[in-house]
């Protein structure tokens, strides 16, 4: 009785599951047409990451979002209500003032973190662990 | 308020096919550039009147009609309030709404249509006469109504930053590990198309990427005669949020790649987004097909540049719930029929009992996934504002 109900179940599941995904996958492929979008190298999107760091404890990953969130804001632009439109030469050089004044430097892993833990946490892993045995 | 045909002074109308100006009544044809409109700057002068002002009224829903007149037979033209381009419902000679397009707000791309509109109807009858369940009717479609529309775009440059903690898994068994991860970096976006109009819905637009930005050409009006057209009119907020939902998707989709654990989740970010204020502002090409079924409009879209086609069509429910149970019930008695005479092995092989679970819920999940992915694609080409946007014009 028990064996009945047992496979009866799982029977169900697996025979409702594989419809739900046959069917499922054809109706998204015959009537949802088109359903794609660009893509991050349609936009040339290159990422540089300026810092990683690998298994942080707790009170480290709270710290971390502190000292590398770089709130690169727009201020020297129109305001979010303004309609878009093409900024004239005058607005686009007081912008280009204003955003040198605030840009940080960027490039490929130029790191932000100053604290004195961030150099514990910077280095790779496999050499923070040699380190930890030597010593 | 139309271009001219320098031989016999009849409107001349841009074709897809051969990309150039032609004349339907005189048989001559003109390339765009060429076209020296000496009119052109008394006609940018010539502003639209404001419908309530022209008839003394204060109707509300006339707040956002103008009021034009045909260069061919002097008709009226009523226009929205962001339209630059339409035809006039008495001579159906195209009209281009010059004040809408000069000086400041004039945009500086065009991407011509190179899909013409039987192209366009072909592209999608070719798209759903395969379809599984796609009722017969559609299939058998004829258009109620298509219409070639220019939607506005800015092409942005921007830099996102984020700074996120990954909460991953490593290893297995007694060697597992859950672990916080961090990383924090730039994220350059090129050439990143928005749209423009705020009567269509972002969603849509979107599906119709990529567009192909080689093809833009220096924009002239007279590549809107004979197409539908609309000028810009979002805020600078709107196109930071669509910009920031895309970059903020691309750049997580990096992080998670980069760190080495599995069933990574982001816990916490603080992105924030500079757009650069070089952006470009272009038209785009899009032929928006209507037709009726059920008493529901349905709207297909097709990028006039790549003929893309992008809809969801409604499903055939008589063929679809009867398959789906159908199978369910087969499938259901073969299963059962499988694991009670093979009970025994899954009852000394607990772990096979779970493999099997698990496998379950994860059909269960991607196929219910999937339906409701078809099932908003449905919906969205159903949608009303979208119909609305495209019906509501003169012509």
């Amino acid at each position: 009785m028990i064996i009945n109900f047992l496979a009866g179940l799982l029977a169900l599941g697996f025979g409702f599951g594989l419809a739900f995904w046959i069917c499922g996958t054809q109706l998204d492929k015959s009537n949802n047409i088109g359903d794609s979008r660009g893509d991050g190298t349609t936009y040339n999107a290159e990422t540089t990451f300026t810092s990683k760091c690998n298994r942080m404890d707790r009170a480290w990953s709270r710290e971390y979002l502190n000292q590398h969130a770089t709130g690169k804001e727009d201020t020297a632009g129109p305001s979010d209500q303004d309609q878009v439109r093409r900024l004239t030469e005058e607005e686009r050089r007081k912008k280009a003032t204003a955003e040198k004044k605030t840009n940080v430097p960027k490039g490929a892993f130029v790191s932000k973190n100053t604290s004195a833990a961030a150099d514990k946490y910077d280095v790779p892993d496999w050499e923070k662990r040699t380190e930890e045995f030597l010593h | 308020m139309a271009t001219l045909c320098k031989n016999c002074s009849h409107a001349l109308v841009f074709n897809p096919e051969s990309q150039l100006l032609e004349c339907s009544y005189c048989g001559s044809s003109f390339r765009p550039e060429e076209i020296e409109s000496e009119a052109k700057e008394f006609r940018q002068d010539l502003k639209a009147e404001s419908m309530n002002e022209v008839y003394g009224t204060e109707i509300e829903k006339f707040m956002d009609c103008y009021v034009y007149s045909c260069s061919e037979c002097g008709g009226e033209i009523i226009v929205n309030g962001t339209e630059a381009s339409t035809t006039c419902v008495y001579c159906g000679n195209p009209n281009v709404v010059f004040s809408r397009i000069a000086r400041q707000k004039c945009p500086e791309y065009v991407l011509p249509f190179s899909v013409t509109k039987e192209q366009a109807i072909e592209l999608v009858r070719g798209k759903i006469s395969k379809g599984f369940f796609i009722p017969k009717q559609i299939k058998e479609f004829s258009p109620e109504c298509v219409r070639g529309i220019y939607v506005p775009y800015w092409i942005v440059n921007a830099t996102f930053s984020n700074a996120v903690i990954v909460y991953g898994k490593t290893g297995r068994g007694k060697y597992a590990e859950v672990n916080h991860y961090g990383r924090a970096g730039d994220l350059e976006l090129k050439n990143f198309p928005v749209d423009a109009s705020r009567a269509l819905s972002d969603e849509s637009s979107s599906k119709l990427e990529p567009f192909n930005l080689s093809h833009l050409k220096p924009f002239d009006e007279d590549y809107l005669a004979g197409f539908y057209s609309n000028v810009s009119d979002v805020t600078y907020g709107d196109v930071k949020n669509a910009v920031f939902k895309r970059a903020q998707k691309y750049f997580d989709e990096e992080v998670q790649d980069n760190v080495r654990a599995e069933k990574t989740k982001i816990l916490h970010s603080c992105p924030s987004l500079k757009l650069d204020s070089d952006m470009v502002y272009a038209m785009m090409p899009v032929w928006f097909i209507t037709l009726k079924h059920k008493r529901k409009h349905v709207t297909i879209l097709v990028n006039g540049d790549t003929g893309k086609v992008v809809c969801g069509i409604p499903l055939d429910k008589s063929r679809f719930y009867p398959i789906l149970f159908g199978l369910g019930i087969l499938l259901t008695a073969a299963a059962f029929a499988l694991f009670y005479y093979t009970f025994f092995i899954l009852a000394i092989a607990p772990l096979l009992t779970y493999f099997l679970g698990a496998g379950i819920i994860v059909l269960f999940s991607m196929g219910i996934r999937k339906i409701v992915r078809a099932m908003r694609s449905i919906k969205l080409a159903q949608d009303n504002d979208m119909f609305t946007f495209m019906k509501k014009r003169q012509g």
